[in-house]
C-alpha cells in the first residue's frame, strides 16, 4: 500500500504542475487585453547518441560498457516568468559489453518527466531558472544467458531541484549557451529482482516475476546527477520561431541495494533537441 | 559593471569545461572497480555467487565451507584457464545438480548423472517408425496422432512456445475422443509459463500446485513462500482422461509440468521418476568471460515434498530396448492407451 501512495505522489506531483501551467495559460487566453501572447509553445524532440557504464552487482560485479541512442517528444512551454516542459516519451536503448566481451546486456530504459523552472532575475547578466522535476523512469537491464533471457530493472519515482543558466559569449559569433544541473532529493525505486536473478524471461518469452525490493530514496542510499550543456539557435523567422540546442548530457544514478548489492548507471548522450512552435 | 559581467562570463565558461571534463569520467570514481580475472579471484567468485544463490545446500546436505577448505588448496596462480576450469567444476559437481553450469568458450561443466544412471524408456524412432509412419500433424510445437479413440501428443522441448491457437486446435481434436496421452519424455524443459499455459487447458477450476521458495537473501535458508496456483483457461479446455508420459530426462520446466498435471485427477502419469530441476536458475557473470549457473529456487509439492529429484509416476514402466525395436513397441505408450480405454 505504502509503495502505490509513495507512486501516486510522484504522479501528483507531475499532475500538478502540469495543470498549474496549464491553469496559467489558460488565464493568459482568457485576459482579452493581451494581445500578443507573452508565452511560447514548442513541440520537442531530442535524439542522440549515448554511451553507458552499467555496474549492476545482482548481475555480476563487472562494468558493463557500451553504445546506444534516445529519443524523447515533449512540450515545452517558454514564458517571461518559467519555463515548463512536459517530456511524455522518454526512450533510450543501449548495448552493453563487459570488458572482456564474451557477454551482452541490451539496456533499454523509459520514462517521463515534468519540469517546472522559474525566472531567477540575478544581476542582469545570467538568465537563470531554477525549480523542480519530476521524473519517473524504469532502466532495464537484460541479459540473455544459457537459452534465458535474464531481466534486471530499477522503477523510479523522483522529485530534483534544477537550475538552468543560460549565457551567451561572443567568440567569431556570438554563442548561445545553456547549462543544466539537477539532482534527486527524494524518490521510490522499486529493484527487479528481488534476490539473485530469478526474474527471467524464459527462451519463449515466458515470464517469471519474482519479487523485488522497493526504497524510499534519499541523498543516503540513491544519488541522481544530471548536467548537461547546449549551444542553442533559433532557426526560422520571427513569426516561426523555431529553435534547436545542441548538447552533451552527462546523467548518473546510484542505487544502494539489499545485501550490498548496488546499482550504478551512467550514460552520456550527445543530443540534438529541435523546438517547432505550436502556438 | 560591463567588468564585472566579462568576469562572470569568464569564470562560467571555465565551470563548464571543467564540469564537462569531470562528469566524463568522474562515474568511474563512484563505481567499484572491475574484479580481477586472476585463478583465485574467479574461485572465490564462483565459490561466493554459489555460497549465496544455491537453494538446495539444505536439501541436499551439502557442506558447501568444506568444500571450500577442500578445493580453495587447488587453486595457484599461473594455473591455465583449463586447470582453473576443471577444479571449479569439479567443485560445483559436488551440488550434483542438472541446472548447475559453469560455461566457458571451450567447456561446459554439468551433471547428468541423474539420467545416465537410469533407463533410457524413450526412442524416438520406434515412435516415428511404428507409430507415427509419417501421419503425424504438426501442431505448433507438437506432433501429434489420432490413434482411434485416442489423441497422441509429443512436445520436444518447453522451450518451444505453445500459443493459445495451438492448444485450441488440439482441443478441438479431442472432440469425441477418450482421452489424451501427452509424451514429454526426453524434454529438457524450458519455460514453465509453457507448462501452465498447457496445464491450465485441463482444469475447470483453479487449484492448488505447490508452493515456490523464493530466495530472498545470502543466508542458505533464507526463503520466501509463495502458493501457486493453475486457473483454467477462459476458452475451450479438455478434461476426459489425460495420461502424461515421462522419463528421467523430463527436466526442469517438464518436472514442473508433470507436478501441475499430477495434481488434477483425471490425469496419470506413466513411465519413469521424472529427472527433477526443481530449482530455477540465477546467472553470474565472472571477470575471465565465463558464466556460472546456480538453482535458486525452489519447488514444494502440496504436501510440501520437494520436486528437485523428480516426479515419481503412478505406473513405473521401463523400456526392454532389445523387446521394444523387435517388436516396434513402446511398452509406455501401450500402458497409456490401455489405461484411457479401460476407464
Amino acid at each position: 500500500m505504502r509503495k502505490i501512495v509513495l507512486l501516486l505522489i510522484n504522479l501528483l506531483v507531475i499532475i500538478t504542475l502540469n495543470i498549474s501551467d496549464s491553469w496559467a495559460e489558460n488565464q493568459h487566453k482568457n485576459n482579452d487585453d493581451d494581445k500578443e501572447p507573452l508565452h511560447n509553445v514548442y513541440f520537442k524532440i531530442d535524439q542522440g547518441f549515448t554511451t553507458n557504464r552499467i555496474l549492476d552487482q545482482k548481475m555480476s560485479n563487472l562494468h558493463y560498457t557500451g553504445y546506444g541512442g534516445i529519443l524523447n517528444f515533449g512540450r515545452r512551454v517558454n514564458r517571461e516568468d518559467y519555463i515548463a516542459e512536459w517530456s511524455f516519451i522518454r526512450a533510450q536503448f543501449n548495448y552493453s559489453k563487459p570488458l572482456h566481451g564474451a557477454t551482452q546486456v541490451y539496456n533499454p530504459s523509459l520514462g517521463l518527466r515534468y519540469i517546472h523552472l522559474r525566472n531567477m532575475d540575478f544581476l542582469g547578466v545570467f538568465d537563470i531558472h531554477a525549480g523542480l522535476q519530476a521524473n519517473i523512469f524504469t532502466d532495464m537491464r537484460i541479459a540473455p544467458r544459457l537459452g534465458n533471457s535474464f531481466l534486471f530493472a530499477d522503477i523510479i519515482g523522483e522529485v530534483r531541484p534544477q537550475a538552468d543558466l543560460s549565457t551567451s559569449f561572443h567568440l567569431l559569433r556570438e554563442w548561445n549557451m545553456d547549462f543544466s544541473l539537477s539532482a534527486t532529493l527524494i524518490g521510490y525505486g522499486l529493484r527487479i529482482p528481488e534476490y539473485g536473478v530469478i526474474y527471467h524471461l524464459g527462451v519463449d518469452g515466458g515470464i517469471a516475476i519474482q519479487g523485488y525490493e522497493n526504497h524510499i530514496l534519499t541523498p543516503s542510499n540513491f544519488g541522481h546527477f544530471s548536467t548537461g550543456v547546449f549551444f542553442n539557435e533559433s532557426i526560422g523567422d520571427a513569426a516561426n520561431p523555431n529553435w534547436f540546442r545542441i548538447g552533451y548530457i552527462w546523467d548518473y544514478y546510484s542505487m544502494r541495494g539489499n545485501h550490498d548489492l548496488n546499482v550504478n548507471n551512467a550514460v552520456h548522450q550527445l543530443v540534438l533537441e529541435l523546438y517547432f512552435r505550436v502556438n | 559593471m560591463c567588468y564585472l559581467k566579462n568576469c562572470y562570463i569568464k569564470t562560467t565558461n571555465i565551470l563548464i569545461i571543467i564540469s564537462l571534463f569531470f562528469s566524463y569520467s568522474c562515474e568511474k570514481l563512484f563505481m567499484e572497480p572491475d574484479k580481477p580475472a586472476d585463478p583465485e579471484t574467479i574461485f572465490e567468485e564462483i565459490w561466493t555467487f554459489a555460497d549465496t544463490h544455491y537453494s538446495f545446500f539444505e536439501e541436499k546436505d551439502v557442506d558447501w565451507d568444506e568444500v571450500y577448505e577442500r578445493y580453495r588448496p587447488k587453486i595457484y596462480e599461473g594455473m591455465t584457464s583449463i586447470e582453473l576450469f576443471d577444479v571449479c567444476a569439479d567443485m560445483l559437481y559436488e551440488l550434483k545438480d542438472g541446472h548447475v553450469n559453469l560455461v566457458s568458450s571451450f567447456d561446459r561443466s554439468r551433471y547428468w548423472k541423474w539420467y545416465l544412471d537410469s533407463p533410457e524408456n524413450f526412442y524416438y524412432s520406434i515412435i516415428e517408425r511404428h507409430y507415427f509412419k509419417d501421419n503425424q500433424r504438426y501442431l505448433g510445437p507438437f506432433q501429434f496422432l489420432n490413434m482411434g479413440d485416442i489423441i497422441y501428443v509429443y512436445y520436444q522441448s518447453f522451450g518451444n512456445t505453445i500459443s493459445d491457437g495451438d492448444m485450441n486446435l488440439l482441443i478441438a481434436n479431442l472432440k469425441n475422443k477418450e482421452g489424451l496421452i501427452i509424451d514429454v519424455r526426453n524434454n529438457g524443459g524450458g519455460s514453465t509459463e509453457n507448462a501452465r499455459r498447457m496445464a491450465s487447458r485441463f482444469t475447470n477450476y483453479r487449484y492448488f500446485v505447490g508452493y515456490n521458495l523464493i530466495k530472498y537473501g545470502p543466508d542458505h535458508e533464507a526463503f520466501r513462500e509463495n502458493k501457486v496456483f493453475i486457473s483454467p483457461f477462459a476458452g475451450p479446455r479438455f478434461t476426459g482422461d489425460i495420461v502424461v508420459l515421462t522419463n528421467r530426462k523430463s527436466y526442469s520446466a517438464t518436472t514442473y509440468f508433470a507436478q501441475y498435471m499430477n495434481v488434477l485427477e483425471n490425469v496419470t502419469l506413466v513411465g519413469d521418476t521424472t529427472g527433477g530441476g526443481g530449482g530455477l536458475p540465477a546467472f553470474y557473470d565472472l571477470p575471465n568471460g565465463w558464466q556460472l549457473r546456480v538453482s535458486s529456487s525452489r519447488f514444494l509439492d502440496p504436501g510440501r515434498n520437494s520436486i528437485e529429484s523428480g516426479i515419481p509416476p503412478d505406473y513405473q514402466i521401463d523400456i526392454d530396448e532389445e523387446e521394444a525395436f523387435k517388436y516396434g513397441i513402446d511398452p509406455i505408450i501401450e500402458k497409456a492407451k490401455k489405461i484411457i480405454l479401460s476407464d
